[in-house]
């Protein structure tokens, strides 16, 4: 009775076996995608798609960062992919792919394509950063920056602001944009990535784009504003100017909020509140900073801060576009579920934006 | 012979009937021409030399029960007892009972086998008593009267094995005990067949009915504090003559992960430790199946960094995960035995040669990844953090399922295995008690408050 029982265990145990190989492949045998660049093709109408590869290092205890790119033409992203695999001799795993790489032209053309194809494949759907890449696609990708040990791992840490706390970058995924392309009152927006050279790049942009194609840049300092506006508790400094000296305060913690008020059919306007607590952190003058000039400081901080924010807005509005989603919480707001976005379409142009920051600079930053 | 017992009084009866079922009770009537004295003791507690020198050789010598009465009570240490408590009390911490005429006294034999105890071995704890069970029954009953001083504990007798004739003890606290679980127990002892019985853990075997089980059903210890311990929560202790351990049943899945410092232990550092054991389970079970299920079937759950790690100290390595894992892991599994078995002089030797100069050889060579090492000697080590070897084992040879399991289906595979074996916990009973709950007794604290109060 015991050894019958053993017996169809051992034989269960071989049939299992057998099943082994359908999706068994050792991590050896397989390369890791960690970066894909789409950039238009030579021929009209096809893109050119290259891949970062990242290569294990044998020996772990040497910095040795090695990577391979792929190129492939063709009019479609899946068929360029499928084209690839022959030329590497191990199986493309796109597991720990998290960036995607638009190149300029087609961002300025139509992102669409392949915003589809990013949200459509299984295994990289929900951890693909989306980014455009200047001047090209590919030129980004084959940065490779000093400090990286992992290819791209530079880039991926800064796309989804794992690493560094940049105020300038903010990070967008590939199901974010797709939501705002196809999401009335909301438009998509894209860090631009800047190669600089074999070593460097640079994230300081962001373009806003018409659920097409890129139709505004922002400034450095405008992105900044932007991601206070959009974000909590952004790490950066503004400056405050006093009595003809130039003062910087870091914001310890920032908050805004705002209020579309509607009420006066002539008169719609944006109320924004921003909340800074801040401390001061370069100061051009020689003068004691005491208690009463930090609420100064802090109140020509605001001033300025408030001037900057509601030219930022101005500009965003006479672009015609809504990166913020105004629309969207507008239309949450109201019931007329028929005319509502058509009314906005017809309130948005005429906007006014009254912007109320409140800096407030606790510590001076010394030791005392 | 009962009608000169009755005339000694009250007390001396009432004191059998106390300690009913005491099957180490001693009771004797020493008689001369001129009268008798009944003398009455535990033996597993009191010294048979002490009693036979100093009580019983005096009694013939003298010859006369009123003059021998009186020698024994001024003896040094001797106390006469009119109440009953105090009789049992000093009964069972090692004092002999003399009777004359309706007096009691009390004579000092205890009996402390002090040189004979070894110390702990497999159950070592840093803090707390180091005295392990040793080869004698009656040195083994000894330490746990000396633990347990109650007139409830029961100690039962009864001779297994046809050519062996091992001597068995039953012990039980009579007030705590599920009636059922000793029922069951005697019942498994009587239909025993056997010719020899040297091990506990042997017994062990014999008396759990599921014949191919994974988990120990019953705790073999080797620490008298340990049994004394699961005798107040109302567990059966059997003990076996030429054996240095005790079993205890029935036993829960719990109590094979708590060592017997956890309650010397400030209450978080009890608690962290015991935290630290499971924890240690967790990884000795799942890393080497977790291992092959993330280089083989989903390297996307690691960092890239981890993937492209393993990806490198693997690239020279010629065969699949699962054979590398399997081969090392059977590797260690013979270091493991190789210094169970060797001469305490060697065994540091056959660790550092098998381990560190086998590991380093064995990665230099390009046959497995460094990663394996580090993963082998967790696996190794945490296996260590369980407190009871039986359980050890069990867990040593459960992870091969897990490993069997990753190979085949991966990630799957692993949750799979996790969840057969939770409802395989779930359906285990250890004698008629649900193998899987958490604590032993639903009201520990009520029996904690009983125990300090005082019965």
């Amino acid at each position: 009775m015991r050894t019958k029982k053993g017996a169809v265990f051992l034989l269960l145990l071989l049939v299992c076996m057998t099943v082994t190989g359908c999706n068994f492949k050792d991590i050896d045998r397989r390369i890791f995608v960690v970066a894909i660049g789409i950039d238009p093709g030579k021929v009209e109408g096809t893109f050119k798609v290259s891949l970062k590869l990242a290569i294990p290092q044998g020996d772990v205890t040497k910095i040795d960062e090695k990577m391979q790119i792929l190129t492939e033409e063709s009019e479609s992203i899946s068929e360029a992919l499928r084209r690839m695999k022959s030329k590497v001799e191990k199986e493309l795993d796109y597991v720990h792919c998290k960036s995607l790489i638009l190149g300029e032209q087609i961002a300025a053309k139509d992102i669409r394509h392949v915003t589809d194809w990013a949200v459509r494949r299984r295994d990289i759907q929900l951890i693909l950063n989306f980014a455009v890449g200047r001047p090209g696609a590919l030129e980004v990708l084959q940065v490779k920056p000093p400090s990286e040990r992992i290819p791209s791992n530079s880039l991926i840490l800064a796309m989804s602001g794992q690493g560094t706390e940049s105020p300038f970058i903010s990070s967008v995924y590939s199901y974010q944009l797709m939501r705002s392309i196809y999401e009335n009152g909301i438009d998509p927006i894209l860090p631009i990535i800047e190669a600089q050279g074999e070593e460097q790049f640079l994230i300081d942009k962001i373009a806003l784009l018409d659920k097409k194609k890129i139709k505004l840049v922002l400034t450095p300092d405008e992105t900044r504003l932007f991601n206070l506006l959009s974000r909590s508790n952004l790490r950066t400094n503004f400056p405050a100017h006093l009595g003809g000296g130039m003062y910087q305060y870091y914001t310890e913690s920032s908050s805004s909020s705002y209020r579309i008020v509607t009420q006066q059919e002539d008169n719609p306007y944006i109320r924004y509140n921003i909340k800074i607590r801040a401390i001061l952190e370069e100061n051009s003058t020689e003068d004691m900073v005491t208690h009463h000039m930090l609420k100064e400081i802090g109140e020509s901080g605001a001033a300025e801060l408030s001037k900057a924010v509601t030219a930022l807005l101005i500009k965003i509005r006479d672009s015609g576009m809504d990166p913020m989603g105004w629309g969207l919480h507008y239309g949450a707001r109201h019931w007329n579920n028929d005319t509502e976005m058509a009314v906005w379409e017809s309130l948005y142009p005429r906007l006014k934006f009254q912007v109320k920051a409140d800096v407030d600079v606790k510590y001076s930053g010394m030791i005392k | 012979m009962s009608g000169q017992l009755h005339k000694q009084g009250v007390t001396l009866e009432w004191i059998r009937g106390q300690l009913s079922g005491f099957g180490d009770l001693e009771d004797k009537i020493m008689a001369v021409p001129s009268g008798e004295v009944s003398l009455l003791y535990i033996k597993s507690v009191t010294d048979g030399q002490t009693i036979s020198r100093n009580v019983v050789a005096p009694f013939y010598e003298m010859g006369d029960p009123a003059a021998y009465y009186s020698y024994i009570a001024d003896y040094p240490g001797s106390e006469e007892v009119t109440e009953g408590t105090r009789a049992l009390d000093l009964l069972l911490s090692g004092y002999a009972c003399i009777g004359q005429a309706g007096r009691l006294c009390f004579f000092d034999a205890l009996k402390a086998e002090v040189s004979g105890v070894k110390e702990t071995i497999t159950e070592s704890i840093s803090q707390g008593p180091s005295d392990a069970l040793g080869e004698s029954l009656a040195v083994n009953l000894n330490l746990i009267r000396r633990r347990y001083q109650s007139s409830s504990l029961k100690m039962e007798f009864t001779i297994i094995g046809n050519v062996s004739k091992t001597k068995v003890a039953i012990l039980y606290d009579e007030s705590r005990v599920n009636h059922n679980v000793l029922a069951e127990l005697k019942e498994k002892l009587d239909s025993l067949k056997l010719d020899v019985l040297q091990a506990a853990g042997e017994l062990e075997k014999y008396i759990s009915s599921d014949k191919l089980r994974i988990f120990p059903k019953t705790i073999v210890t080797e620490r008298p504090d340990r049994v004394v311990f699961n005798l107040a929560e109302g567990k059966v202790a059997v003990m076996l003559d030429t054996t240095g351990y005790a079993i205890v049943l029935p036993s829960i899945f719990n109590d094979f992960f708590t060592a017997m410092d956890d309650k010397i232990h400030l209450p978080f550092v009890g608690r962290f430790l015991k935290l630290l054991r499971i924890l240690g389970v967790a990884m000795t079970l799942w890393l080497p199946a977790l291992y092959i299920a993330f280089t083989s079937y989903n390297p996307e759950i690691v960092r890239v960094q981890i993937a492209l790690l393993i990806g490198g100290s693997r690239a020279t390595v010629p065969y699949p995960s699962f054979v590398e894992v399997i081969l090392m892991m059977i590797m260690m599994e013979f270091l493991t035995e190789a210094s169970l078995r060797l001469p305490r002089a060697i065994g540091p030797t056959a660790t550092t040669v098998g381990g560190l100069i086998l590991g380093q050889a064995a990665t230099a060579a390009g046959l497995i990844g460094n990663i394996m090492i580090i993963l082998v000697s967790v696996v190794a080590i945490s296996n260590f953090l369980i407190p009871l070897n039986m359980m050890s084992f069990s867990i040593r040879v459960l992870k091969y399922f897990f490993v069997v399991a990753a190979a085949v289906l991966g990630l799957v595979g692993v949750v799979i295995c996790l969840v057969g074996f939770t409802m395989y916990l779930c359906s285990q009973r250890s004698f008629g008690q649900p193998y899987f709950k958490l604590f032993f007794l639903d009201t520990l604290g009520t029996t904690l408050r009983k125990k300090s109060g005082g019965e």
